[in-house]
C-alpha cells in the first residue's frame, strides 16, 4: 500500500516536470526558433509568416526560411481543402497566430507594416480579420 | 459614257469591237488586279499615318502588383477551424 502511494507521488511528480519541459518549449518548437522570438530577433507578419525584425544572421536567417516553407506547404494543403487561396488562408492564420499566440515581449507587425512589440493588451490586427 | 458608245457606234463595228475588247481586257489587266491589292496595304498606312505616333513608355517605377485583392472576406470567416486545425497538426512552426 505504502508502495503504491509512493509509486503515485512519483508519477505525478515526473508527469509535472514533463508537462513543464513542454510549456518551456512552447508547444514543440525548436529552441533557437523560441530564443529568437523571445529575443525579438524576428516576429510574426501579418500576412501569416514570420519576418526579421533586425538584420539576421545566416543561421536565424535560414531557420525562419524553413519554417516559412513549412508553413507554406500547411497554409497551401489546408486551403486546398477548404477551397481558399493559399493567401487567405495564410492571413487568417496570421490573425490567429498574432492575435492568440504571440506572447507580451514577442514581436508582431502591424497593418501598417511596423513591428511592434506585443504587450497584455490587444494587438493590432489586419482589419480584415475576423 | 453614252456620248463615247455613240461615237464608238459611228466609227464602224470592228473598231468598236476593237475598242470594247480592248476595255474589257483592261478590266481585268495584271496592273488594274495589282492596284486594287494595293488598296489593302495602303490602307492601314494611310490610318496610321492619320492617327499619329503611339508612344509607349516604361515606368520608371517598379510594378507592384497587390496581392490583398485576392482575399475574400467571407472566405476568412469560415477558415477559422482550418486554422486551428492548421496550428494543432505543426505546433513546431508556429
Amino acid at each position: 500500500m505504502r508502495d503504491s502511494v509512493e509509486m503515485l507521488i512519483a508519477a505525478v511528480l515526473l508527469g509535472a516536470t514533463a508537462s513543464s519541459a513542454v510549456a518551456l518549449q512552447a508547444g514543440g518548437r525548436d529552441p533557437a526558433y523560441q530564443s529568437a522570438r523571445a529575443s525579438g530577433l524576428v516576429g510574426e507578419k501579418a500576412d501569416g509568416y514570420l519576418g526579421f525584425v533586425s538584420a539576421p544572421s545566416p543561421a536565424i536567417k535560414a531557420l525562419v526560411e524553413d519554417i516559412n516553407i513549412k508553413r507554406k506547404a500547411a497554409y497551401s494543403k489546408e486551403s486546398l481543402a477548404n477551397g481558399a487561396t493559399v493567401e487567405e488562408m495564410a492571413l487568417r492564420n496570421g490573425c490567429r497566430l498574432i492575435g492568440e499566440r504571440t506572447v507580451a515581449g514577442e514581436k508582431y507587425q502591424t497593418p501598417n507594416g511596423t513591428w511592434k512589440t506585443r504587450d497584455a493588451g490587444r494587438p493590432e490586427l489586419d482589419p480584415r480579420c475576423p | 459614257m453614252n456620248k463615247a458608245m455613240n461615237d464608238l457606234f459611228s466609227k464602224g463595228k470592228a473598231a468598236m469591237r476593237h475598242m470594247h475588247l480592248q476595255l474589257t481586257n483592261c478590266i481585268d489587266s495584271a496592273i488594274r488586279r495589282n492596284m486594287g491589292k494595293l488598296i489593302f496595304v495602303l490602307t492601314p498606312i494611310a490610318i496610321t499615318a492619320l492617327s499619329g505616333c503611339v508612344q509607349v513608355t516604361a515606368p520608371d517605377k517598379p510594378i507592384v502588383i497587390n496581392l490583398n485583392i485576392a482575399i475574400r472576406q467571407e472566405v476568412l470567416y469560415r477558415l477559422d477551424a482550418a486554422s486551428k486545425k492548421v496550428i494543432d497538426e505543426n505546433p513546431e512552426i508556429f
